[in-house]
């Protein structure tokens, strides 16, 4: 019977039973060590390893603006450039907005001359940016010398409101909240001119034939900041 | 997406070296009871590690609910991996079931272990700690650890070539299931956190107690690696060498330069997250991955060459060859195309560079093939008798565990189609918040 029985074998002479009794003591060793620091050690951060971590993004704000003025003939389209330096892009985290303002008065200084008809528009090309974003305000129109106002998102996901996510980590958003290639490239503002003629305008030496524009450009970037 | 094309390579490899080998075990006829049974259930086991190195693959590419298809298959495959590694060693090299009682009580054990596993699938209990995850390394580490320590530290006067033999085989088995395993021992060591943190099945599929539970098995393996490596260090300085000590000293030393890298990564021994990073993926691929995929079927054909398991004859010896042939070509391309994946080499270059291993690899093969098949290694010669239980089991009997194998194979297909049409899986997965 004993014959039937391993164990006895595996134990029975004394330097063999020293050694695979030595070899399973160790192994009993080991996982106690393993249940110790599973349990015990490191037991907070095992249990809390599928916690997903919660960050606030926010963004402060600087921004860059731009003023040219031009004089626009009557029934003229003049298109109005602005590029954004290289230098606001290596410094902050991102271009995120855009701002114009088209300002005009009646500048003919005859009388009965009533406002010109401005019109502006912001054309998608020649720079990258949220051109599709259902919020972007790329034309506008004025008869009453009241400012126009447009505004494109240019950084994707921006609208300057501070913004909560969960997972990850601190420099993955930042990561994430960090492109210079939104907004590169050259903007192009059509502006036409459509002028309104003084009541007078039949008397010889009356006219109005163009009117001064003033675009003002307002670049936001912003830098981001992850807690 | 190299562990996905790897994994189908794997699953080519040993599906293919599994059914070719099954072929020349069964016509041997010169196969002790044991051996006979253990070469049966190695032939097996890499078919059905074929068939979850494949199901893994399709899973990760699943785009719909059919990853619990593919998640079950498996599986129910790796239940298999367990209770062949459970039965083998329990039988091979030394058997620890000595009479015909001993060994219908022990393999019915395992092969209800199997299939209650399978049970706790199918209503529900899937992932729990009642399945006793990790008892696959506990009983390698124990049964082969011992066996190893056991005939490696025999009293000199003791000592033969077959003991040396037995402490090999030991050890080869021991590195084909946990060569994986060895490679993070600095992170069970240093208490890191790619180790500890490691989840198999990911989120909150599992509880805390069934990771414990698993991940005591990789620390048990560990412990017995480190024993190993130790013992064959200590064994080498004294003159008495074993070509062991070759093949686990480099998954130690891999291990030291991998804690460097996974302790800079996100992700967890061989789970890799989606935002890992890239050299971790590479890591992972290049170590665990190549373990999972190649060289477990290289260990196991060395196996079947080396300790007899195939009677080559002039009969068998074209198909053992021709085995021999597939797992040079196959391993050797996997491992260029995964190189090509990391390197920038020209794909002519590479082409090239194929040919010329390949013509190398088969030159070296029949030399190696010769010696491998010309000197046997004997397990017997000069060992008390007591250690090898003369049993008479019918080779007919013993034949009828590949079909009970078959016949698991393809109730575990269609218990894999009932869990995903019954989206068991994903309620499982809901109830548990995954």
């Amino acid at each position: 019977m004993a014959e039937d029985n391993i164990l006895s074998d595996l134990f029975g002479e004394s330097d063999s039973r020293k050694n695979v009794t030595i070899f399973l003591t160790f192994l009993v060793v080991i996982i106690i060590y393993h249940a110790t620091v599973f349990w015990v050690v490191l037991q907070d951060e095992i249990r809390t390893k599928f916690d997903v971590d919660s960050f606030t993004i926010e963004f402060e704000e600087t921004s860059l603006f731009s003023e040219e003025s031009r004089i626009i003939n009557n029934d003229e389209t003049a298109t109005i450039e602005f590029i954004a330096p290289n230098e606001m892009f290596d410094s902050h985290s991102g271009f995120g907005m855009l701002f114009v303002n088209v300002s005009y008065t009646e500048t003919s200084g005859e009388v009965g001359d009533t406002c010109d008809t401005v019109s502006a528009d912001l054309k998608p090309t020649g720079a990258t940016a949220d051109w599709s974003h259902g919020d972007n305000e790329l034309s506008g129109m004025s008869s009453d010398c009241e400012t126009i106002s447009l505004m494109l998102y240019v950084f994707p996901g921006y609208d300057g409101n501070s913004v909560n996510v969960s997972g990850n980590n601190q420099q993955y958003w930042m990561d994430e909240w960090k492109d210079s290639t939104h907004g590169q490239g050259t903007f192009n503002l059509e502006i036409e001119v459509d002028v309104n003629g003084p009541a007078t305008s039949f008397v010889p030496g009356v006219s109005d034939d163009n009117e001064e524009v003033t675009v003002t450009w307002e670049a936001v970037f912003f830098d981001t900041i992850v807690n | 997406m190299e562990n996905v094309n790897l994994l189908f390579i794997g699953a080519i490899l040993s599906i293919a070296l599994g059914g070719l080998s099954l072929r020349l075990v069964r016509r041997n006829d010169k196969l002790a009871w044991n051996e006979n049974i253990a070469a049966h259930i190695l032939c097996l086991m890499f078919i059905t590690k074929g068939i979850q190195n494949a199901a893994i693959a399709y899973y990760t590419e699943a785009t719909g609910s059919e990853w619990q298809f593919w998640t079950e298959l498996a599986y129910t495959m790796d239940y298999v991996f367990s209770a062949s590694v459970l039965s083998i060693a329990l039988l091979y090299p030394i058997p620890f079931l000595r009479n015909i009682k001993q060994v219908k009580i022990g393999l019915s054990l395992v092969g209800g272990l199997m299939i209650f596993r399978i049970m706790l699938d199918v209503i529900g209990f899937n992932f729990t700690a009642l399945a006793l995850p990790g008892v696959v390394y506990y009983s390698s580490a124990i049964l082969w650890g011992s066996v190893y320590v056991k005939f490696r530290l025999m009293p000199p006067e003791k000592r033969t070539d077959s003991t040396n033999n037995i402490a090999l085989l030991s050890g080869l088995f021991i590195t084909l299931v946990l060569g994986h395993v060895w490679m993070w021992w600095p992170g069970l060591i240093l208490q890191s956190k790619y180790f500890f943190f490691f989840d198999l099945v990911g989120g909150e599929l599992t509880s805390t107690l069934w990771d414990y539970m698993w991940m005591s098995g990789y620390a048990i393996g560990i412990g017995a690696g480190l024993a190993i490596v130790s013992i064959e260090v200590y064994q080498a300085m004294k003159g008495n060498l074993n070509k062991l000590i070759y093949i686990i000293l480099p998954y130690f030393v891999l291990g030291l330069i991998g804690y460097s890298i996974y302790s800079n990564g996100t992700d967890s021994g061989f789970i890799l997250n989606e935002n890992g990073g890239k050299i971790v993926e590479l890591w992972s691929v290049f170590t665990s991955s190549l373990h999972f995929t190649i060289a477990r079927p290289i260990i196991a054909m060395y196996i079947l060459l080396k300790f007899g398991l195939f009677d080559i004859n002039e009969e068998t010896k074209p198909m053992a060859k021709m085995m021999s042939i597939i797992l040079i070509v196959v391993a050797t391309s996997a491992i260029l195309e995964l190189l090509q994946s990391v390197l920038p080499i020209n794909q002519m270059i590479s082409a090239a560079l194929l040919g010329i291993i390949i013509a190398f690899g088969i030159g070296w093969e029949e030399k190696s093939f010769h010696t491998l098949v010309n000197n046997p290694a004997d397990l017997r010669s000069g060992i008390e008798n007591k250690w090898f239980p003369i049993l008479d089991i019918p080779k007919k009997h013993i034949n009828r565990i590949d079909l009970a194998c078959l016949i698991y194979c393809l109730a575990a297909l269609l218990i894999s189609f009932v869990i995903w049409q019954m989206d068991i899986l994903l309620t499982v997965a809901i109830e548990r918040g995954a």
